[in-house]
């Protein structure tokens, strides 16, 4: 079998043929594109250079070593070529391909890819090492947004880090003067003023606690997102919590002429799987919009339903004006006032309670729905776990009448702080039990020392000291045995949950956050009262 | 369809119009890839809707972002990291053309799960030729006409693209007439 011409270029483009005498007798049509100074009867030695084998460049050695590899290369431009050596009637040729390293290379050698012969993979292979750069550069491409990303990360949380710092610290600025205006304002409501002068009180106190209330959703949110929200699921009995936020709203619904009511449709108290104190706060939320968004002399109903599968629904619909379907989204973006749009605008707020709610309710494991009718109501649903299997913790509730009896001897309470407002209010405050005496200390050391020498029934202590700080105090009174079981009450402007957590952690009984809630202060005092009666026997010391 | 195809969506929407635009281009089209993989195997579905948000993201008829991208194609993401096999198809517009058929073979000897499309050439002149367009996937003809154009610009030549005959019409395939 014989090629044709035209059929050994088409399936060779790249070889040579050359005569007994070592004369070239003919070109390929590639390698004649490639080596333009390659012409007939030149002779093989003068063109090329045998790299391997290692044998004399003469005709009959290559004859006979047509079983090997060769590496040609071009004296004129340094191409090389791999490929071997085949006789045919007495006609040595060198048939191979080009060595190319990389896809530039083609055009380098004044090639294209239609130059070699389809079977020849040496293009495949060339743009398989491309493939490879382009894999190559795709990786370092990816590493750097990954390093990007971990950048923006790390920054990401340094900044939420700092603007947790600043809100505790905004928080604290902020509510220390508070602590004064609702405190005071508080013991004003309490005594005997002209009429004018106690609705002047009224105002100011209920701006105070609007003020407190806008300071707590900002410092909800920023837990939330900062993480730091803390919750302790536990199985909580849902109309306990309702009874508490009926009470509640009592003051704000009465005002208003809005009836509320309670309803369980299918078992006595059921338990849920939550977070007492969160749950209560987003009931509390969703009531208080329920009556500010309510029409006057309205209903304001809560609803506690138990679905097949054991997940409890509480609902709490009003019978307000509604919200228009394309708005309902809106609800719970934070900021978005919708009532500033609607008939309302009237209503403070921030446009944050409903993404607190939210928020709170994700943490709790739960989920919280909507569903409104304009000019008949809206309601919202809060859907938790249910918590059928375990018994609700007794919580045995104490109100104690605020005129307790007096006695003679007095408790003794030990207040360290620094501001002289605030202990001013303190002052006032206790004022109202006169079985109380107040041990005041302006400094840390101050109040270890006093502690130590009087044992005072009850300790309040700040925070923030000029000398030692509050959590030194606590660790000393902790470890001393004279005052290690004395109840100690941290009080401070500072109320992130790492911050309480992080001192109850270090000894503290509890944690009041100023302003102080004065009414919640002197139930502690009535309790401690009532509990130091039944130890003595009510005698007096 | 291979990354490096979605790739050029992407840098062609990136350099044009911002990263914003292409982030709002990939929501739209529910992709969220940080970063195409020029060899990874991706559904033709991404490339789909890629190409319908950035249409309208950009407001623009479909067949407008296909023929920018197909000239983007060439352009600038295939000539990024494949610049030198595109200059060993060919020379001119018509040798590149003539040996796009072998070209689009070794491409899919190199990337097995490639589905390429089948290019044929006929009516070879000196300065036209016809171009027969098979493929199993629709409403990419346009995106051909955006590669015939950036391959002629590559060339710096003038050419016009005449769709003469489409598979929107009942055609078993699409025929491009290319002059230049």
């Amino acid at each position: 079998m014989h090629l044709s011409s035209e059929q050994l270029d088409e399936v060779f483009p790249f070889h040579i043929g050359m005569d007994a005498m070592m004369q070239i007798s003919r070109i390929g049509r590639s390698m004649s594109k490639l080596l333009p100074d390659c012409r007939p009867r030149a002779r093989f030695a003068e063109v090329f250079e045998l790299k391997r084998p290692d044998i004399a460049l003469d005709f009959s050695t290559l004859r006979e070593n047509l079983d090997q590899l060769y590496i040609i290369s071009s004296r004129e431009s340094g191409v090389r070529f791999r490929g071997q050596i085949i006789e045919v009637c007495q006609t040595l040729f060198f048939i191979g391909t080009p060595l190319l390293f990389d896809a530039a290379g083609i055009k380098e050698a004044n090639l294209e890819i239609s130059d070699f012969a389809r079977h020849d993979s040496i293009p495949e292979l060339l743009q398989a090492v491309q493939a490879q750069k382009v894999a190559l550069g795709e990786t370092q491409e990816l590493v750097r947004k990954l390093k990007l990303k971990q950048k923006q990360m790390r920054e990401a949380d340094a900044a939420s880090q700092a603007k947790s710092e600043f809100l505790s610290r905004i928080s604290h600025e902020l509510r220390t003067p508070l602590n004064g205006i609702i405190g005071f304002s508080e013991l004003l409501r309490m005594a005997e003023l002209p009429q004018r002068a106690a609705s002047n009180v009224e105002r100011i106190h209920r701006a105070g606690r609007h003020l407190l209330e806008l300071i707590n959703e900002v410092l909800d949110i920023s837990r939330v997102e900062s993480g730091e929200l803390s919750v302790h699921i536990e199985p909580v009995a849902v109309l306990d919590v309702l009874e508490d936020v009926v009470s509640f709203m009592r003051p704000l619904a009465d005002e208003c002429q809005i009836k509320q009511s309670v309803t369980c449709k299918n078992q006595d108290n059921p338990l849920v799987l939550s977070d007492r104190h969160r749950l209560k706060q987003v009931l509390l939320n969703l009531a208080s919009n329920g009556v500010k968004y309510n029409r006057a002399g309205g209903d304001l109903e809560y609803e506690v339903l138990v679905s097949d599968s054991g997940a409890v629904r509480i609902s709490v619909r009003d019978s307000g004006a509604g919200i228009p379907p394309e708005k309902l989204d809106r609800l719970f973006i934070p900021f978005d006032r919708l009532d500033v749009e609607r008939e309302k605008p009237e209503i403070n707020g921030s446009g944050l309670g409903l993404s607190v709610v939210q928020k709170i309710v994700e943490a709790i494991k739960g989920e919280v729905s909507v569903v409104s009718v304009v000019d008949e109501g809206t309601t919202f649903t809060v859907e938790l776990p249910g918590a059928h299997e375990l018994s609700p913790a007794k919580v045995e509730k104490t109100f104690l009448d605020p005129s307790i009896q007096e006695q003679t001897r007095k408790l003794l309470i030990l207040y360290v702080e620094d501001n002289a407002s605030n202990m001013d209010l303190m002052e006032q405050v206790v004022q109202l039990r006169p079985r109380v005496k107040l041990l005041p200390a302006i400094q840390g050391s101050q109040g270890v020392d006093l502690a130590r020498r009087h044992s005072p029934d009850l300790i309040f202590l700040d925070l923030n000291l000029p000398d030692l700080s509050g959590d030194q105090v606590l660790t000393i009174l902790r470890k001393d045995h004279v005052t290690k079981n004395i109840p100690v009450y941290m009080v401070s402007a500072d109320a992130m949950d790492s911050q309480i957590k992080r001192l109850t952690d270090l000894g503290a009984n509890d944690y009041f956050t100023k302003p102080i809630d004065i009414p919640k202060f002197l139930k502690l005092i009535d309790e401690a009262l009532e509990k130091w009666d039944k130890q003595s026997g009510g005698s007096t010391p | 369809m291979y990354g490096l195809v979605n790739k050029a969506v992407q840098d062609l929407i990136s350099e044009n119009y911002g990263d914003d635009k292409w982030e709002a281009v990939k929501q739209k089209a529910g992709v969220d890839e940080e970063i195409f993989i020029s060899h990874d195997s991706y559904p033709d579905e991404v490339t789909y809707r890629l190409v319908e948000a950035a249409s309208e993201v950009l407001e623009l008829p479909a067949d407008n972002v296909l023929e920018a991208f197909g000239k983007h194609w060439i352009l600038n993401t295939a000539s990024k990291g494949y610049g030198e096999m595109l200059d060993a198809v060919g020379g001119s517009l018509g040798e590149f053309l003539e040996n796009l058929p072998d070209f689009h073979t070794r491409v899919m000897v190199l990337f097995p799960n490639l589905k390429p499309p089948t290019f044929k050439v006929s009516d070879r002149k000196d300065r036209s030729l016809r171009l027969h367009y098979h493929t199993d996937r629709s409403g990419l003809a346009q995106f051909v006409v955006g590669i015939l154009l950036g391959l002629a610009q590559r060339f710096q030549t003038e050419a016009t693209i005449t769709h003469e005959q489409s598979r929107s019409d009942g055609a078993d395939h699409d025929v491009f007439l290319v002059e230049w």
